[in-house]
This record gives C-alpha cells, sequence and structure tokens, in this order.
C-alpha cells in the first residue's frame, strides 16, 4: 500500500542517486543500498520506516490491522485519562470557554477569545473533579487567538507538557479534549479523536469535531503533549482549527508579564520626549511631573525621542520604582515614579455565590 | 593511490545526488506523507506540504475542496481496515423507509423478523429494505418512550439477527464503527464520555427572579395587610409561556401547584421537579390581590437566546434528530451520524454490537444505547405492554380529555357571546345617536344661513351704496378745491 516513489521525478533522481551509490561502492555498499533500495514492495517500507507498531500515528499514516486499531484504543483511554485532568473549564463573568493547565504553578493556555481584550481580569477555574479556583487574565495575541491565565491560588496542579507543533504531519492522529457547550453538571470532558488535515502557519486544521466551550481547549497528541488550542470552526465538520503550540511557545515570555505591563502615565509630543499630557491620578502625575516636562533620563538611560522611552518602558514592570529625570525651564529635575498597571487588576471577590436564574 | 583517488571522487559524485534526492522529497517521512497522492495522479499536495508557510491565503481557498480527505478519518486506506470488522454485523441492518425517504437504520434482533429502530423518527407507513434489496412492509409491535427505541415486524425468517458483545460497558477511547449494510461502515469514531443518564432539557416557563428574600409588604406602595412571603418576578421574557399567561414584573409567586415557595431557593427546587411540558398553576400576589395563573413549561432552548446560539453551532455539519436528550443511560461517541441514521449498532473491534445509535445530538456528539438498556427495552417491547393498543389507549384518553375541556370552556362562550351582544348593541345605538346628533346639527346649520341671506345682500348693498357715495365726495372735494384755487 505504501508506495516508496511519490513522482516521476523523485523516482529518476532518487534512482540516479542510487544507481550512483551501488555501481561506485561495492560489494558492501551494494548490500547496504539493498535495504534502502529494496522498499519498492511494501513490507520493506513498513520494516524500514515504521520504528514501532505505532509510528504511523505521527507520521501521518493510518492503522492497517485490528490489532494496531487496538493499540490506539489504549493509547487514547490512558493518554485521555491523564489529560483529562489538566483540561478546565475557564468562566470570565458570563463568557464560558475551555483550558489546559501547562506548569505545575498554574498557568493555563487558552484562545485570546475566551479572555476578551484585558489581563488582569478575574477568572473562574473548575477542574474536571468539580474543584474552582481563581485565576487572572494575562496576555493575548489576537492575530492568532493565543491567550494565558495564572492561577492565583497557591498549590501544584495536575498539567500537560507542552509539545512543539513545527515537526507535525499531514495526517498525524490527535485527540481534542474540552467541554463543548460548556460546564454541564452531569458531564465531564469530552474526547475526541481525529488528524491533522492542514497546517498553515499558526494554525492546525483537524477533524476532530469541536463547538463553542471547547474554545482553548488542548489539542494533544499521543503521547499527551499540548499541540494545539481549540479556536474556531467552519461550517464543515472536517473545518477545526486549533492554535498551534508554538505560537504559545514563541510568545510565553510576551503573554505570562502582560499583567504585569507597566503604567506611567504621560503622553509624549509626536516622536519627541517631550510630555503632551500627563493622565490624572497617574504615576507620573503623583510623582510631581508636569505638563511641558522633556524627559531626559529613565532608570539611568538617556531619552532623546519617543523610541527611546518606549523602549526603556519595556525593561520595567508595573510597581517599579524608576527615576526620571527631567528639563523644565531650563533646570534638571529627577522624579521616583512608582508605576502602575496598565491593565488595573480586578479585585478578587470575597465570596463565590453563583447565582444564574 | 590513483584507485583510491578515483574512489574519493565516486564518493563526492554520489553523496551529492543522493543528498539531492532527499532534498527532493525523498526522506522516510515524506514518502509515508505521500503515500497516496499517486492515486490521484498529482503532486500538487505534496507542494502544498512545503509551501504551507509562505502560501498560507492560497490554501485557505483549498479548504473546502476535499483534497484533504486522505488525511482524515474518511481516508479510503482507513474505511479498509474497519471493512472487516462492519461487515460483521452488515446482515443485520435494515433501511427503515417511508416510500422513497430513508427515516432511519433499523437493527434486526430476531431472525424471525424483529427489528429496533428509533421511534421518534417513524413516519406514516414504514417499510424495511433489507440487505437482500427485498422491501417488506413493517408493523410497529411497540414503542418504549423511555428509551425512544420502537419494535417492528416484517414477514420474514432466518434472518441474521445482530450479536451482542458481551464486554463490559465500553469507556473513552473505543473504537466505535457505525456500520451500514455495505462492508464499508458510513463513520467510524470513539466512546467521548463514559457513559451516562442524558438529562431533559431544564424546564422554563420565561421569568427572571429576584434571588433576594422579600415580602410584599417591603414595598412601600403595596397593601400592608399582605403579610404572606413570595419571590418577586423580576423579567418576563417576551413571547414566553410567562408572557403569554400575562405574568408581570414585580408580580409575587408565593406558591406553584399548592406548594408554598416563599423564598427564592424552595421556589427554584420546586420548579426544578417539573420537566418541559408540563402543566402548573401558579400562585401570584399582584397589588395585594392573590390570584392563580396556569401554564406550560417549554424546554430551555426556546427562551435562552445563549443555548439558541449554541444550537445554531451544534447544527453545523450535520443533521440532529428530533428526539436527542432525555435518554435512562447512553454512551457518546464522537462519530458523525445524521438524524437518519440513528436505530442502527455500533460495534466495537470484535465486530460485536456495544449499542443502538439513539440520537445525533450536537456537532460534537452522538448517542447510543448502550447494550444493557437495549436489552431491557427489548424485553418490555416484546411483553406486549407497549403495543401501539395501549399506548395509542393512553393517547386517545389525553386526547378525550382535551375535547372534554374543550367542551367545558364551549360551555362558558354563549354566555359570553351574550354579553358581547349586549355590549355591541348598545355600543349601536350609542353610534345612532351620535349620528341624529350630527344629523340635527348639520340641519341647525343650514337654516341659520338661509335666515342670514337676506342680511347679508342688505349689507352688500349698503357698502355699495357707501362706496359711491365716497366717490361723489371725492369728486365735489376736487372741484371744490379747483374752485378755491381758481378764486385765489
Amino acid at each position: 500500500m505504501i508506495r516508496l516513489l511519490a513522482s516521476p521525478r523523485t523516482r529518476f533522481l532518487a534512482t540516479i542517486g542510487l544507481t550512483a551509490t551501488i555501481f561506485f561502492f561495492g560489494t558492501r555498499l551494494i548490500a547496504q543500498q539493498a535495504e534502502s533500495a529494496e522498499p519498492q514492495t511494501e513490507e520493506n517500507v513498513n520494516a524500514a520506516v515504521t520504528k514501532s507498531p505505532l509510528a504511523f500515528i505521527t507520521e501521518g499514516g493510518v492503522p492497517t490491522s485490528v490489532e494496531q486499531l487496538r493499540m490506539m484504543e489504549e493509547a487514547v483511554a490512558k493518554v485521555s485519562a491523564e489529560a483529562k485532568l489538566a483540561t478546565v473549564n475557564i468562566q470570565i463573568q458570563n463568557a464560558q470557554g475551555s483550558g489546559v493547565v501547562v506548569t505545575s504553578d498554574g498557568y493555563i493556555l487558552t484562545a485570546a477569545h475566551v479572555i476578551g481584550q484585558r489581563a488582569n481580569r478575574i477568572a473562574t477555574i473548575t477542574f474536571p473533579d468539580g474543584k474552582k479556583v481563581k485565576a487572572r487574565t494575562l496576555g493575548v495575541n489576537d492575530r492568532f487567538d493565543s491567550g494565558m491565565l495564572k492561577i492565583i491560588d497557591k498549590g501544584s496542579w495536575p498539567y500537560l507538557d507542552i509539545g512543539e507543533s513545527d515537526s507535525l504531519n499531514r495526517g498525524q492522529w490527535v485527540i481534542a479534549l474540552g467541554h463543548p457547550g460548556g460546564l454541564k453538571k452531569d458531564r465531564g470532558i469530552v474526547v475526541r479523536i481525529g488528524r491533522i488535515l492542514t497546517k498553515i502557519t499558526g494554525t492546525l486544521r483537524t477533524d476532530c469535531t469541536l463547538v463553542g466551550g471547547d474554545s482553548g481547549g488542548p489539542l494533544i497528541d499521543f503521547e499527551g503533549n499540548v499541540i494545539g488550542i481549540h479556536s474556531r470552526i467552519g461550517g464543515d465538520l472536517s473545518e477545526n482549527m486549533h492554535v498551534t503550540i508554538d505560537v504559545f511557545s514563541d510568545e510565553w515570555d510576551e503573554l505570562a508579564a502582560a499583567g504585569n505591563r507597566p503604567l506611567i502615565g504621560v503622553s509624549l509630543t509626536g516622536g519627541s520626549n517631550k510630555i503632551s499630557r500627563i493622565t490624572k491620578g497617574g504615576p507620573s502625575e503623583d510623582a510631581g511631573i508636569e505638563k511641558g516636562d522633556v524627559i531626559i533620563e529613565f532608570n539611568g538611560k538617556e531619552i532623546k525621542s519617543r523610541d527611546d522611552f518606549v523602549a526603556a518602558m519595556k525593561k520595567v514592570k508595573a510597581e517599579d520604582e524608576v527615576e526620571v529625570v527631567v528639563e523644565r525651564d531650563d533646570e534638571e529635575m529627577e522624579f521616583q515614579v512608582t508605576l502602575g498597571y496598565f491593565y488595573k487588576k480586578a479585585p478578587l471577590p470575597k465570596d463565590d455565590s453563583d447565582d444564574d436564574k | 593511490m590513483k584507485n583510491f583517488n578515483q574512489l574519493l571522487l565516486i564518493f563526492i559524485i554520489a553523496i551529492l545526488s543522493s543528498s539531492f534526492a532527499i532534498a527532493d522529497g525523498f526522506s522516510p517521512t515524506t514518502f509515508v506523507q505521500e503515500k497516496e497522492q499517486d492515486d490521484d495522479g498529482e503532486k500538487k499536495d505534496s507542494e502544498e506540504t512545503k509551501k504551507d508557510k509562505e502560501e498560507a491565503p492560497k490554501k485557505r481557498k483549498r479548504i473546502r475542496r476535499g483534497r484533504t480527505v486522505q488525511y482524515s478519518k474518511k481516508a479510503d486506506a482507513l474505511t479498509e481496515t474497519f471493512s472487516p470488522i462492519a461487515s460483521s454485523s452488515s446482515a443485520s441492518i435494515v433501511k427503515i423507509m417511508n416510500g422513497k425517504k430513508q427515516l432511519a437504520f433499523g437493527t434486526v434482533v430476531d431472525s424471525d423478523g424483529l427489528i429496533l429502530t428509533k421511534a421518534s423518527e417513524l413516519r406514516g407507513n414504514v417499510e424495511c429494505i433489507l440487505t437482500d434489496e427485498r422491501k417488506l412492509e413493517a408493523k410497529v409491535l411497540g414503542i418504549d418512550e423511555a428509551t425512544d427505541l420502537a419494535l417492528l415486524k416484517i414477514e420474514a425468517t432466518e434472518l441474521p439477527a445482530i450479536s451482542w458483545s458481551e464486554e463490559a460497558t465500553p469507556e473513552v477511547g473505543v473504537w466505535v464503527v457505525n456500520a451500514n449494510q455495505t462492508d464499508k461502515p458510513f463513520s467510524v469514531g470513539i466512546i467521548s464520555h463514559n457513559q451516562r443518564k442524558i438529562a431533559n432539557s431544564r424546564a422554563m416557563i420565561g421569568i427572571t427572579l429576584d434571588p433576594t428574600a422579600r415580602t410584599e409588604e417591603d414595598d412601600d406602595d403595596s397593601d400592608k395587610e399582605e403579610k404572606r412571603k413570595g419571590v418577586r418576578i423580576r423579567s418576563v421574557s417576551k413571547d414566553s409561556p410567562a408572557d403569554e399567561a400575562g405574568l408581570l414584573i414585580n408580580d409575587f409567586i408565593i406558591s406553584v401547584d399548592d406548594n408554598e415557595t416563599p423564598t427564592y431557593p424552595e421556589l427554584r427546587k420546586q420548579l426544578g421537579e417539573y420537566e418541559p411540558g408540563d402543566k402548573i398553576t401558579l400562585t401570584i400576589i399582584r397589588s395585594g390581590e392573590e390570584m392563580n395563573v396556569d401554564l406550560t413549561l417549554t424546554s430551555e432552548l426556546k427562551i435562552n437566546p445563549m443555548m439558541a446560539r449554541g444550537n445554531a453551532q451544534d447544527r453545523m455539519g450535520s443533521k440532529l434528530s428530533r428526539r436527542r436528550r432525555n435518554f435512562p443511560s447512553a454512551l457518546q461517541h464522537d462519530s458523525k451520524l445524521n438524524s437518519d441514521q440513528c436505530g442502527g449498532p455500533i460495534v466495537d473491534l470484535s465486530g460485536r454490537a456495544i449499542g443502538i445509535n439513539i440520537a445525533r445530538s450536537g456537532r460534537v456528539s452522538s448517542l447510543a444505547l448502550p447494550n444493557e438498556v437495549v436489552l431491557q427495552s427489548l424485553e418490555l417491547l416484546k411483553s406486549g405492554e407497549l403495543a401501539p393498543m395501549f399506548v395509542n389507549k393512553a393517547k386517545i384518553e389525553t386526547v378525550q380529555e382535551k375535547l372534554d375541556g374543550l367542551v367545558e370552556s364551549l360551555g362558558d362562550l354563549p354566555e359570553r357571546k351574550l354579553k358581547a351582544d349586549v355590549a355591541s348593541s348598545a355600543a349601536t345605538a350609542q353610534q345612532e345617536e351620535l349620528e341624529r346628533i350630527i344629523r340635527d346639527a348639520k340641519k341647525r346649520l343650514e337654516k341659520l344661513e338661509k335666515e342670514n341671506e337676506p342680511a347679508i345682500a342688505k349689507a352688500k348693498k349698503l357698502s355699495k351704496e357707501l362706496k359711491s357715495k365716497k366717490l361723489k365726495k371725492e369728486r365735489l372735494e376736487s372741484e371744490l378745491k379747483l374752485l378755491t384755487t381758481g378764486v385765489k
């Protein structure tokens, strides 16, 4: 069934390569080549390529025997049972979605649209055993629909390892978990199986069916590593999109730090370093900086333009104490500014009374 | 030495050419990916794989074109693997037809022509198409409302009855093969959730309640004499049963079917006892007056817009069953199933049935009754207790009841008609009276106009005279002026 050479061109080139090698390398090499040259027949391809009986799962093939089907069954049961423990429901006000815990200290990956725009909101996380904890929203990337949260409660949480999506193959078998339709009292996490149909930058498409409520839930490989996060669907049952895990890995630091994005409370004129506006009640006003001041130094670094200032602000976080030197009426003045939060921290609710109708 | 140099040269050539081949896609992983493309005689897909990243927008356009089938669960190669498993039960499957329309699949449970299928999909005269293409009329022997299974009888013998798996109820991960009449299953999937009860949707009347405990006397403008506690209605959904029954914001619900509900939790608990379609009587207090309101509970879906949106997504990609909730126990699996494909068996890798498909309930979920539920229901159906005669008897009774109710309500109607007639004749009399008054007024107006005519004529004449006299006067004056100037 598995054919060695896909196209006449490949066949031609490969043949040249092989012929050349065989022709010039004497008997020992001929013997070696025989192994790779022979796979013109099916069994040998299996022998050469399929290291384990389940290799087809990652390589994008299909099971060809009942034995292999049984092994898949066992693998799904085992992997999904573990993965369920780290799959959570996320509720932010009236919106619900799914998510997956990926570190023992409680970092949760989800879809951007489950979080919305703002960091530092409070979310209720429900584990499959019914345990509810609070989390704070962190960063999002709307372009790929990736988002992150962090559990506030102290503890060690069940989590899944992060895989990588670059090496995934079309046709590879994957498993989807989540809370389709939202959290339901009499139902736990729903498991689905499918294959990777296409892979483009930031998005995997599979035939693991998804529906509202699954958003943010994990797509995992047969080793239980998270390789995608459920994002959106199309009309057909084969149109289920997931954010690739690499999108999260690549931007981990930015996503994780979004909650600490600092606020200083000044606006600069055009590209210059002159302050055009001071936010009322903001950190700069509190420190005594005024409109019209020209920022010339920030934390010991010289500031000449808006870009310099923006770059300097990227190196600090909320609650940091920074030294700002400004020029006012040809005089240099130094201020200590305690940076605020760009995303205001929502207060923790005191009790948990869910009152729906 | 010369020999060695030659060897070295050859070695380099060999390395170059083989690495060239590898770069062109001759690596183990790549040819596994490409293996089925040859079948199409096309190479485009392998190029796509490589160009995925650069050609993202172009790629999207191709999503619907079915080029991905070979990578999906619908791949022919996979169906091939499942084929021997599915074929062992294909002869026990019948198509349930109404004319040319397939209503469902059916499962042969007895070689003498007993067939189980999904009851709520049955319509009109039902026929069964067997694998040997015989088309036989089917008689409904019974309908089990609890499981939504129907037992049919066809005049045939020596049919291959389905063989039931005797393993424990399957759990998450187990392959589900949706067998068809051919040896190719129509879809495959896995058990998505362990066996569970599928609840009915929540019964609702379309109101939101004020959860804070209050009595009506807290409201300043209310009647102080009323001491009974109740729960205040905060809002009423438009076109809901509550709206139709005339419930209003700020009504206080004090009891449901005579069970007192002084507080919010008690009321919620009480309402939770009912199912959609149940009739209830609410006792409410409105501005100090107690009154009873009858209404019929409806399902959550019809009221909650959030649920309605979820429902729309659930309909994307397949046709849902009309009845898809309220089963004593069911297995949820992720295989594609249409509403007209229910009633057939799902089989495991042993080729034996582990249940019967009972509903397509959402985009991600198909439901199957597990063997134990099917077999229990089958016993009940075979016993004759659920025969249409009995079932219909109950139905006839309810219809009779409705008819009696209608007659009863009719008894009130003539009286109301009489009242209406009286009211209407009074109105007619009033209208006539008004018309008469208008007529009189018109007459008087005409009379007045006539009376005034001579006076108006006189006035006209007088003003004419006045005018001519004025002219005369002016002329005389000017003559006088001339004369005086002449004198000077």
